[in-house]
């Protein structure tokens, strides 16, 4: 693993802006960042990142049905009482999943490290799956990287083809924050894989989402909302107005997924996997031997954006980021050193579309801690000799 | 950095294709008007609509005499084709136990040609067709009757699970029907029970 530095197609941001991807520049920052790639070699790939995605999501698989049984451990994540139906019913009926992005630390020595799993709302998934081979597919005809360069991308063809295993009988709605720049992207973009796999697709503003007097969900035309991506975080759904209309198998990542888009989930799997080598020493924060760990990190167990973050040395606080989590329990994980290298720490993307590992996306920042300032990188894997 | 050393590992693309296509967006994401940089969420003209009742239907803001019309089309289309059971209970057994009626309760006696009494799952609404709703606006004078112009009413049933479904025949009148469910159009009671966190930042991680 390395990272390179290349020189940017001239015309990017032309292309960026042909198709929509008017996010490559956020908060005044460049978040698409061609002048550098991160570098591996396919045993790299195969060996340290695909093969432990697919290990880890199936834990992650085994303890969902461990979870969906048992109600300490809904409550230990702090699912509402309420909703534990839903949650288990959801499991039990066997509603499907679309994707999740495990985010791992690696720097091509040791094993990659499982930092988190973003299993419930991932996005960068257009940047990763779309923005990233075509610019591969640049470089090469530029004779910028060689013609036996390649990419571990399958991420667009995997969505098409998960896609497709849902019925394509009804409308299948995309809710999202219409007005997020960034989510409406990823919604507009999945709604095109949707498209392609022969959905009828209709977007909604998840603060459009309306009830009848049966309760079932509703779009701004009236019609019943019968199977619906959402871009939405379970958590909050959980416990908001209309978290008692909830049923299973309309929503999509389904209700299940709140057992591992929670960071309750790590220690979790400590515990079942005690020193798997793709897994960092994890207990909940009220654990004593939370308090053991020497360089540690402190989670919410609800977080986005890796607010209200802080990372510690023999007890001492050396780094922390702000944000809306402060009040949530939390979980300490032990500190895994990112790859760093020219002043930024770069974290993996491991994407899983339905049960599969089907890519990577990179993304780096100057801070230890990956925020919503982290800019995206592309990758290759180095061909062999020709 | 290229691992060379290893011959299981050929000297050709594993992942990406080998055709080295750039790839596509299909035409959601590439549409000007509904690209990634926008969006639309207003419905297209003339999608299937589907109503539990006439009042319903008008509602929705479609003309009285089409919203009638489809109605009544797929009422006689019910009375001629619902799924017929010899007992109330092997209908509620398929439909569930409140969606199940004697069919003598509907059909004029003489419409019931089996011996005996026959049960049918209730009609829980219709669907107004975009074929029928170009039909309507391409012909002002066009009456909606069962089979006038080759068009037949479509009645909507509810299934076990309470989900809205249409009975899909195929083209063979002896093949099994097979329920396919659709998004009924109703009405809307409350909005804004989801997204109550602020919602300019996303969501999305």
């Amino acid at each position: 693993m390395q990272r390179i530095a290349l020189p940017e197609r001239l015309d990017w941001r032309d292309k960026a802006r042909a198709v929509g991807f008017g996010f490559h520049e956020m908060y005044g920052e460049p978040y698409w960042f061609e002048a550098a790639a991160y570098a591996f070699t396919l045993a790299e790939i195969e060996d340290e990142i695909e093969a432990p995605t697919e290990a880890l999501h199936d834990m992650c698989m085994a303890l969902v049905a461990e979870v969906a049984e048992s109600p300490d451990l809904l409550r230990r994540l702090a699912i509402p009482e309420a909703q534990w139906p839903l949650v288990s019913e959801s499991w039990r009926a066997g509603d499907r999943h679309l994707y999740g992005r495990f985010d791992l630390a690696y720097d091509g020595t040791g094993p990659a490290r499982l930092l988190e799993y973003n299993a419930d709302t991932p996005t960068s998934i257009f940047e990763a799956a779309y923005f990233q081979h075509n610019w591969l597919i640049d470089q090469i005809e530029a004779g910028v990287l060689p013609e036996s360069t390649d990419q571990f991308n399958l991420l667009q063809e995997s969505l098409i083809e998960a896609f497709a295993t849902f019925p394509a009988d009804r409308i299948l709605h995309f809710a999202c924050a219409i007005e997020n720049e960034e989510d409406r992207g990823t919604c507009a973009y999945l709604m095109d894989c949707a498209g392609q796999a022969g959905h009828q697709t209709q977007m909604i503003d998840i603060a459009a989402i309306g009830v009848d007097a049966q309760g079932r969900f509703t779009d701004t035309a009236s019609r019943t909302i019968d199977r619906c991506f959402k871009l939405y975080p379970w958590e909050d759904m959980l416990r908001e107005p209309f978290a008692p209309h909830l049923v299973p198998s309309v929503f999509i990542e389904p209700a299940w997924k709140a057992i591992l888009s929670n960071k309750g989930m790590l220690p979790l799997l400590w515990e079942r996997h005690p020193g798997h080598r793709n897994l960092l020493p994890a207990y909940f924060a009220d654990d004593p031997r939370s308090a053991a760990l020497e360089a540690a990190v402190s989670k919410p167990l609800f977080s986005r954006e890796g607010e209200n973050v802080t990372v510690t040395q023999g007890g001492v606080t050396i780094d922390e980021s702000g944000g809306d989590y402060a009040d949530q329990p939390r979980i300490v994980q032990a500190y895994a050193p990112l790859y760093a290298d020219a002043g930024q720490h770069a974290v993996l993307g491991s994407w899983v579309i339905g049960d599969r590992a089907a890519g990577l996306g990179m993304r780096e920042d100057t801070s230890r801690i990956t925020r919503n300032l982290s800019r995206f990188v592309p990758h290759i894997i180095v061909g062999d000799q020709e | 950095m290229a691992d060379t050393s290893s011959p299981r590992r050929p000297a050709r693309r594993r992942f990406a294709s080998p055709a080295r296509t750039r790839l596509a967006l299909g035409s959601i994401a590439a549409a000007a008007s509904v690209g990634l940089a926008g969006c639309d969420d207003t419905p297209p003209n003339f999608q299937d609509a589907h109503f539990t009742s006439v009042s319903e239907c008008v509602r929705a803001g479609f003309p009285d005499r089409l919203c009638e019309g489809s109605y009544n089309a797929a009422w006689q289309e019910y009375i001629d084709t619902a799924p017929k059971f010899k007992t109330l209970q092997a209908c509620q057994q398929d439909w569930g136990d409140q969606q199940c009626a004697p069919m003598a309760a509907y059909a004029p006696a003489g419409n019931v040609t089996t011996a005996g009494e026959v049960f049918v799952p209730l009609l829980a609404g219709f669907a107004v067709s975009q074929a029928l709703q170009r039909r309507y606006y391409d012909d002002d004078d066009f009456v909606f009757i069962n089979g006038s112009g080759g068009y037949r009413g479509s009645p909507i049933y509810r299934s076990r699970s309470g989900g809205t479904v249409v009975i899909d025949r195929g083209t063979n009148a002896t093949t099994k029907a097979v329920s396919k469910p659709v998004n009924v159009n109703t009405v809307t009671v409350a909005r804004s029970g989801f997204g109550g966190k602020s919602s300019s930042r996303g969501f999305g991680g």
